[in-house]
């Protein structure tokens, strides 16, 4: 009997004390692979290090659009992680489906949070009014090149092209041919476009410098056929025909050709900037992207959301830890690691950012784009219609069809979708 | 005289202007310095009273308190105070306690911040004495010693040694013998120089069969100096340090050079080429060993640093150059396991110049994280077809 009191004594106390040390565990999805997944393990780590009562799992799930897809299918067997990172242009697609939860009352109520933010990534998690995510991993697009290939062509490594037209005399210096009608052993250029995850990402800002547009004000139709943006396309093809950029890479070997020095210079996300400077056997240069009839660049990037279904705690424990990410010292921390844009306001007016760029020079020129980036075009279907669009642009490339064709195709598609949206 | 008054007052008011300029630090607030005294980290920080705001002088403030291995984070901002900021410096330390591992002084314990003065104290007792004489006590090693003297440009050392059998081998016998020896350097650093003065009095006794007693009282001078290779790419930079030893009561007078340099070759594979001289009149090995490896920063403890006597006899017993024993590298960017190839090659002067005296050795090594540090075992093949392990 005594031995029998005992053991439930002890497991009472075992218990006691379980309880007191119990944490929130939180499933924490992300995309960050490769070179940005150790800068947010580290972060994560120091949040479970400073965080006694609440564990972090953070489990990379594929990139930006295979996390919608598996997130589509973990609410179908109700088995959604507590904090998600999602491509700002996706979180309509949960919105609509009230899969998201409205953070808009964690943010009331943490004082001077909301305001700390840039306006324009604020916007990009705001929908009909609330808050559905806050924004964490920010990028732009730039442009990336090469400085000892302009120093070699006799450019000055130290002014990139400002605009179209001297990115295209530079491409020409920069394209070098073995012999005249030989194929370029190195090309001046490469605007590849994206056809996988942020599919026609590196197009878009070439419409808006063009002064075009994609979608009208209320994304009710696709504007994409009209002249500028058909102009746009045209410039853009004329940089495979004049043998400045090669036509037969895709996204990913022309990227690669980059790395290699075998192509100058093209657009890239700020995203990839530290891990191009210390990885690149070159001297990188990043430059705001050439400006036409307007200087633009486009945002992208992901944003921390909570689906719903979450436990009160979990989710309590969720904005603890969505909070602590996107504070001003762990922004910057993701900036200098990254070239992810810093999120607070704060961290842009810092002491330390001022400190990142004595050691990263490449990383101030992307702050400076921020009053030149916008986001992209939003939709429940948006995955689908940046195929559409991404498709036209590649049968244009390889000249199957012509600039105003394949728009006027990739619109009408574009737009019984939207009509069949309206419907609904 | 109008005109005096007139210039006086300009003068005044430039004056006044001046020393009420915006953009002044009046204050520092430091938070997370557990153990380390404020002080050291405004001596680090190289703060003075009012100094402008100045990001050059706040970078090498960050650099200097991030290298001093006190802290793993250094974070900072500003608080506006009126035209003025007060420098906010938050840290994370770093833990203070670590093994401590010599193939001469044995193993024992560190702690780079005693009394939160920015000092290492260390003490190592020698475990692995393998002598005839006894199985286990080999002796202690104790002492202290700072690279930044609670935080300023001055560095010290001060070590205590009573070692017990340590060998010898000369060119006709070898020996056991105890040392006690007493170091005491003091240094200074200016940018990327540092210089070191160290006075060492030693006393040995052999405690086979030559038995007498010898003492030496000699003092060096190190100079090093890092200096980034300004080419197209930036991608090389040198270390080079020179050593001069002169012995006060017998006749003895050696200077060595070590010449370092790190060449990126691609993305962050580098080459580490290291040559080492020693001249002393009778003997002079040049040394040359590369090194490939995933790193830009190959930053360790080299024992030769500590013991180069011990190194030296080493090398002559095994007929092949020895160099780096043991490296624990504080990197946290290095991969898991990086290979490393190394060749080296001596040349031992004597009397008759031969090629024997060209000493080579291949080798191959690999750098492991572990939870102690990065630990580099290599592999050499050298004279007679032989592998020796250096560990």
């Amino acid at each position: 009997m005594n031995v029998k009191k005992g053991v439930v004594f002890i497991l009472l106390i075992v218990l006691v004390l379980s309880m007191g040390i119990s944490k929130v565990t939180l499933v924490f999805w992300h995309s960050m692979a490769d070179y940005q997944k150790p800068a947010l393990d580290e972060l994560v780590s120091e949040f479970n290090a400073t965080h006694p009562s609440i564990h972090v799992m953070a489990i990379y799930q594929g990139n930006y659009d295979q996390m919608v897809t598996k997130l589509k299918a973990a609410f179908l067997s109700h088995r959604t992680p507590d904090v998600v990172q999602l491509n700002i242009e996706h979180l309509r697609i949960f919105t609509a489906n009230s899969q998201l939860t409205d953070l808009s009352k964690f943010v009331n109520q943490t004082p001077s949070f909301k305001d700390d933010f840039v306006n324009v990534f604020w916007k990009t998690v705001v929908i009909d009014h609330h808050v559905y995510a806050i924004p964490f991993n920010i990028s732009c697009l730039m442009l990336f090149y090469n400085k000892d290939l302009f120093r070699k062509a006799g450019l000055n490594p130290d002014k990139p092209p400002r605009n179209w037209n001297e990115m295209v005399q530079m491409a020409k210096k920069l394209t070098v041919r073995n012999n005249p009608t030989s194929r370029p052993s190195q090309y001046g250029l490469f605007w590849g476009v994206n056809g996988q995850s942020t599919a026609f990402y590196e197009f878009e800002p070439l419409i808006w410098q063009n002064k075009g547009r994609i979608f009208n004000d209320d994304m009710t139709k696709c504007v994409i056929n009209q002249p500028a943006a058909v102009q746009a396309l045209k410039e853009w093809k004329s940089w495979f025909d004049i043998g400045i950029s090669p036509r037969d890479m895709d996204y990913q070997e022309g990227v690669q050709a980059f790395m290699m020095g075998k192509i100058a210079m093209g657009p890239m996300t700020s995203g990839g900037i530290r891990y191009a400077l210390d990885n690149l056997p070159w001297n990188l240069g990043v430059a705001m992207l050439p400006s036409h009839k307007a200087t633009v660049t486009t945002l992208g990037g992901g944003s921390l959301a909570i689906p719903v279904g979450t436990s009160p705690e979990k989710q309590k424990a969720a904005w603890e830890f969505i909070k602590w990410m996107t504070n001003t010292k762990n922004t910057l921390y993701w900036y200098e690691n990254t070239g992810y844009l810093p999120v607070r306001k704060s961290a842009l007016n810092s002491l330390e950012i001022r400190l990142i760029w004595k050691k990263y020079p490449q990383l101030k020129v992307t702050v400076d784009s921020i009053p030149y980036a916008r986001p992209r075009p939003v939709n429940v279907d948006i995955i689908q219609i940046r195929h559409i669009l991404y498709d036209a642009i590649q049968k244009v490339k390889q000249n199957v069809e012509s600039p105003q064709q394949a728009f006027d195709e990739a619109a009408e598609m574009v737009n019984k979708i939207l009509e069949k949206e309206h419907k609904k | 005289m109008k005109r005096y008054v007139v210039i006086l007052f300009v003068f005044s008011l430039c004056l006044s202007i001046f020393s009420f300029a915006k953009d002044r630090i009046v204050k520092v607030e430091i938070n997370g310095n557990i153990q380390t005294q404020k002080f050291v980290v405004l001596n680090l920080l190289g703060y003075t009273k009012n100094m402008n705001l100045n990001i050059d002088a706040l970078e090498r403030g960050q650099n200097a308190l991030l290298s001093s291995g006190l802290f793993s984070d250094v974070y900072m901002s500003l608080k506006a105070t009126g035209d003025d900021y007060v420098l906010v410096v938050n840290l994370k330390e770093n833990p203070h306690l670590f093994p401590l591992m010599d193939l001469e002084k044995g193993i024992g314990v560190q702690n780079n911040d005693i009394f939160g003065l920015g000092l290492r104290a260390y003490g190592s007792v020698r475990l692995f004495n393998i002598s005839p004489f006894k199985l286990l006590w080999g002796g202690y090693s104790l002492g202290v010693d700072s690279s930044s003297l609670f935080g300023t440009s001055f560095a010290f050392k001060l070590e205590y040694s009573n070692l017990k059998d340590l060998w010898w081998k000369m060119p006709t016998q070898a020996f056991f013998y105890d040392r006690q020896s007493f170091e005491f350097g003091i240094g200074y650093k200016w940018k990327t120089n540092k210089i070191m003065l160290t006075y060492e009095d030693e006393n040995s006794t052999s405690t086979t069969n030559l038995g007498k007693s010898t003492n030496v009282k000699f003092v060096s001078f190190t100079l090093n100096h890092v200096r980034n290779l300004a080419d197209s790419q930036n991608r090389s930079y040198w270390e080079w340090n020179v050593n001069l030893e002169h012995g006060l009561n017998i006749d003895y007078t050696t200077a060595s050079l070590n010449v370092e340099n790190y060449y990126r070759m691609i993305a962050q594979i580098y080459l580490l080429t290291r040559s080492y001289s020693v001249f002393n009149g009778a003997n002079t090995p040049f040394m040359f060993k590369r090194y490939f490896g995933q790193t830009n920063n190959l930053k360790g403890y080299d024992l030769r640093n500590f013991s180069a006597t011990f190194m030296s006899l080493w090398e002559e017993k095994l007929g092949i150059p020895l160099t780096t024993s043991l490296k624990i590298s504080k990197s946290p960017k290095l991969t898991f396991l990086t290979p490393e190839i190394i060749s080296q090659v001596a040349f031992l002067n004597d009397e008759n110049l031969s090629l024997d005296n060209f000493k080579l050795s291949l080798g191959i090594g690999i750098k492991m994280k572990t939870p102690i540090g990065v630990v580099e075992p290599e592999i050499f093949l050298g004279k007679a077809l032989e592998f020796y392990l250096e560990f």
